[in-house]
């Protein structure tokens, strides 16, 4: 299986992704978004915090703390309103350009 | 953006939480992912290893966080500032001098501005002060109660217009037998309606009250009510006795209100038509009240000058009132915006001399900003660690800066004359939010005027900064520019401040003509209802009673007091002359009784002074001055001729003796045409005149002897104000003695600053060019020859400073003309002495400096290096 880092830009729209499918902690996003890519995509571990931070501080996603699966404490991210409306806004830009990007190249 | 604000103020304000949830979710993150690689099979360590290797640098990570909520800006902020610190505590002598320079200069600006501010500028604290207009008529600003009732009346464009006594002044009030001293104004009874003031306890009179003369009611200030009252609410309905009245309390104004004249912190108010029932004579007669309107929104002040004109019958402007009444404001505002200016460029120099001192400081960390620029540290970063030196520098001088100005605002209110002294309460130094607003804006500004550039130069040259001794010729260039700039405001300071020296000195030493040394005066009133003439008499009986006194030589009185600031205008017409106003037939008139000029001090140059049998019954006359005589009967001898003065055209006065000039009402007006007149001739209610005694020798014993004279003469007279006639001199001149005092103290700092700075200068340039200098003096130049070297450079600033500064202040002295006396704005001998000053400063900066240089021993420098 082949894997390809992201393109700058579009972490923050896999975030929101990933966390509309219901509230999860930081190395949940990261798995859900590996699952729901089939493995085709890597997140840089290291840049998924800042990420998740910086949504937050724009109020697209909230979090709060609560257990895992295996009992040990974890913060919960959840989409916001203004997560969702952001989430639909971006998903339409993103296909927009895919498919915009994929006809110029099949030319 | 709110949601983002909020973020990044919850994550300052929480911080610690926020680190260790950030620390705890990374470290769930690491042992879950190492809990899945143990299930797949891993190792446990092994695992533990990979998951620390796969997510890469916490430290990173968590800084990328804090960037992500806009932390890191606050993080370099705080460690600059405590890098800052650390070298303010390694060089402790620069740091002092720098705060102790910055909060002088910022202080004594905050004090000029509190000051200008609370007489021009600050609004009063009611409701909507913009819509407060007053009216007045050309430079009259008082009317007839008669007057403003019709105004009140039939305003349409006003919402509401008040009445307020003009002149008023602390009196006694008696409460339960003590009495108190307060200042009183008796004001129109919508007085506190018109303003939209509410009382903070108990209640205010309304109009209403007014047509009510059940209780006499009155509102005191809150200030009033804690220091007399002790802050009782018992004080609603307290009693108390002002002439003939009982009065009740019935209310305390908000706090902080002191009613709407600058020049008086008023703490009662009475409804003046309780006092002054209808039909009181004193409501058509006499112009006495001040009138203030509160205009109907969208109303502007010409209508409302065009309407108050139909309904007072005359030609009134109204013009914005909103920071109140001032007679203060016209006298003060021109001294303090000198002195303002005068601190602004003490703040100036203050700034350039920091700026040379941070310039040579950074020439000297070269090192350090090229090693840190060299291991990557940006230009904005560097430049932001040097101004957050300077900032750090400004916030303490800007924190001692408002200590410093409340003792600068006590050293300026300290001039101000006993007269203006009921002004202290609104004048005084108070730290509000203006004050405040404007020290922080002006320490950032200086800030920036003296930081940025000294920080912007010291990160200019990432390149050379290693391999190159400090400085180059460049910096060597600024920093003399910023010396030139010392001297030249030094100079300019200087000068003006000889000016102002210069021009108290000739006040003081004017021939006013009349003799203040030994010269007792005191008020006297006798506000009895008795006749004029029984006034006179009672006048005339202490008069004889002073002159028995030990010691006193001479004993007199005249109705208005010698540079009292008043006069009477009258128009002259001589014998045979066409009658006719014009300014030019215009003199000053006093009534005296005799012995009045001899007592003074002012020769009789011919004729004869009054005696008592100048009455009622005889021939009128007048003695006249010099100017008089010259004005109206040029060329004559005026001995017998004859005038008629405006008050009573049918009466013929004959001059009986002509008296040297007098400055009557200051001591800068030139001397005006005037005449004397005997009391006993003239009409007037004589209600208080000024006495003047002169001893023998002025021992303090006089004085109190006199006041004594006066309760034996007349229980009932009023003494007011027993001083030396000096102390009349020297309080016209109180604003003339500020200016003086405060522009010579603030030229003397600008000086020592000045003389620091270049001192710096040279030092430093001498302590960088040791290796020069070394090897000038081991291929032979003299020791002689090198120290001039350095003498030369100081003359050259010198002389570029003065270049600059002595056209700089001839241009600037142009604008204070008006302040001045005896001295023209070029004046040779304050420009001299300034010029010495200077030099001499300059010289002695530059002699260490140069002392040093010859000192360096070529053998010592060239192996050192």
């Amino acid at each position: 299986m082949e894997t390809s880092d992201i393109l700058p830009g579009t972490l923050d729209l896999l975030i929101l992704k990933a966390v509309s499918l219901g509230p999860l902690h930081g190395y949940g996003v990261l798995l859900r978004i590996q699952q729901i890519s089939g493995d085709a995509l890597r997140i840089q571990q290291g840049s998924l915090y800042p990420a998740l931070y910086r949504l937050q501080a724009q109020g697209l996603i909230s979090s709060e703390w609560g257990e895992s699966d295996n009992n040990r404490r974890a913060r919960f991210y959840q989409l916001t309103a203004a997560g969702r409306k952001r989430l639909r806004a971006e998903s339409r830009t993103w296909t927009r350009f895919a498919t915009a990007v994929a006809t110029a190249l099949d030319a | 953006m709110l949601t983002r604000l909020r973020a990044f103020f919850g994550a300052l304000l929480r911080r610690r939480r926020m680190e260790s949830e950030m620390d705890q979710e990374l470290r769930f993150h690491m042992e879950a992912y190492a809990d899945d690689l143990a299930r797949s099979g891993v190792p446990r360590a092994e695992a533990e290893r990979r998951a620390g290797i796969e997510f890469g640098g916490v430290a990173r990570t968590k800084e990328d966080c804090r960037q992500s909520l806009g932390l890191r800006l606050i993080d370099e902020l705080r460690q600059d500032l405590r890098y800052a610190a650390r070298s303010m505590r390694r060089n402790p002598g620069f740091a002092a001098a720098a705060v102790v320079s910055l909060a002088l200069g910022i202080g004594a600006n905050t004090a000029l501005f509190s000051l200008l501010d609370s007489l021009l500028y600050k609004p009063a604290p009611v409701p909507h002060p913009g819509q407060l207009v007053r009216v007045a008529e050309g430079e009259q600003d008082a009317f007839t109660y008669t007057a403003y009732d019709r105004l009140d009346r039939g305003t349409r464009l006003c919402s509401a217009v008040l009445a307020m006594e003009k002149l008023f002044r602390p009196v006694t009030i008696e409460e339960r037998g003590e009495p108190v001293s307060a200042v009183l104004q008796l004001v129109s009874a919508n007085y506190f309606d018109a303003l939209g003031l509410a009382p903070s306890r108990g209640r205010v009179f309304h109009a209403a009250d007014g047509r009510s003369q059940a209780e006499q009611l009155a509102v005191i200030s809150d200030s009033f009510w804690r220091r007399h009252y002790g802050a009782n609410p018992a004080a609603l309905g307290a009693r108390f006795r002002y002439g003939i009245y009982d009065v009740t309390v019935i209310g305390v104004a908000p706090p902080g209100f002191r009613g709407m004249t600058v020049d008086f912190a008023v703490d009662i108010w009475m409804p003046l038509e309780q006092i002054l029932p209808p039909g009181s004579p004193e409501l058509s007669h006499g112009r006495w009240v001040q009138v203030l309107g509160r205009l109907q929104p969208g109303v502007r002040p010409a209508q409302a000058a065009a309407e108050a004109g139909a309904l007072m019958n005359r030609r009134v402007t109204v013009a914005p009132c909103g920071s109140g009444f001032s007679a203060l404001r016209g006298r003060y505002l021109r001294p303090f915006l000198v002195l303002e200016c005068v601190a602004g460029f003490v703040l100036l120099i203050a700034c350039v001399n920091l700026a040379n001192l941070l310039l040579a400081g950074a020439a000297s960390r070269q090192r350090e900003i090229a090693t840190r620029q060299a291991i990557g540290a940006g230009r904005g970063r560097l430049v932001r660690q040097l101004l957050a030196e300077n900032l750090l520098l400004v916030g303490i001088g800007g924190a001692a800066a408002i200590l410093a100005a409340h003792w600068f605002s006590l050293g300026i209110l300290g001039f101000l004359p006993p007269a203006a002294v009921p002004a202290l309460a609104n004048l005084s130094f108070h730290a509000d939010a203006r004050v405040l607003t404007f020290t922080i804006l002006l320490s950032l500004f200086t800030c920036l005027l003296f930081g940025l550039a000294p920080a912007l130069r010291a990160t200019a040259a990432p390149a050379t900064g290693l391999k190159e001794p400090a400085g180059g010729v460049r910096g060597r260039w600024t920093v003399r520019t910023l010396a030139v700039a010392e001297v030249a405001i030094c100079t300019l300071l200087l000068i003006a401040s000889g000016l102002f020296v210069r021009t108290l000195r000739n006040l003081k030493t004017l021939d006013a003509g009349f003799k203040a040394e030994g010269l007792l005066t005191a008020g006297i009133s006798l506000l009895d209802n008795v006749s004029p003439l029984t006034r006179i008499q009672a006048y005339d009986a202490l008069r004889e009673r002073a002159l028995r006194l030990h010691g006193v030589r001479a004993a007199a009185y005249s109705q208005i007091g010698q540079l009292s600031g008043h006069a009477l205008d009258h128009e002259i017409a001589p014998e045979g002359a066409p009658s006719g106003p014009g300014r030019a037939r215009d003199a000053l008139g006093n009534n005296v009784s005799p012995g009045f000029l001899a007592a003074i001090g002012t020769p009789l140059l011919s004729g004869r002074d009054f005696t008592d049998r100048d009455d009622a019954e005889r021939p009128q006359v007048a003695i006249v001055n010099e100017s008089f005589a010259r004005r109206f009967f040029p060329g004559e001898n005026p001995l017998g001729r004859r005038f008629r003065i405006d008050i009573d055209r049918d009466r013929l006065v004959e001059v009986v003796g002509v008296v040297r000039d007098t400055r009557w009402i200051d001591l800068r007006e030139r001397p005006q045409p005037m005449y004397y007149r005997p009391c006993r001739q003239e009409r007037g209610t004589f209600t208080s005149v000024t006495f003047a005694v002169r001893a023998s020798d002025d021992s303090p014993g006089i004085a109190e002897a006199f006041r004594q004279a006066a309760s034996e003469v007349n229980p009932r007279f009023t003494v007011l104000d027993v001083v030396p006639f000096t102390e009349i001199v020297d309080r016209t001149l109180a604003t003339e003695r500020a200016v003086a005092s405060i522009s010579a103290a603030f030229g003397a700092l600008a000086i020592s600053v000045g003389c620091i700075g270049l001192y710096g200068v040279l030092s430093y340039g001498v302590a960088r060019r040791r290796r020069e200098i070394g090897i000038r003096m081991a291929l032979g130049a003299t020791r002689a020859g090198v120290g001039w070297t350095v003498l030369r450079e100081s003359l050259a600033i010198l002389a570029a400073g003065l270049a600059i500064g002595v056209p700089l202040a001839l241009a600037g002295a142009r604008f204070v003309a008006a302040m001045l006396f005896g001295v023209t704005p070029a004046d040779p001998v304050a420009v001299a002495l300034a010029l010495g000053i200077v030099s001499a400063t300059a010289l002695a900066a530059a002699w260490l400096p140069a002392r040093r240089a010859a000192a360096i021993e070529p053998l010592t420098t060239l192996r050192h290096e």
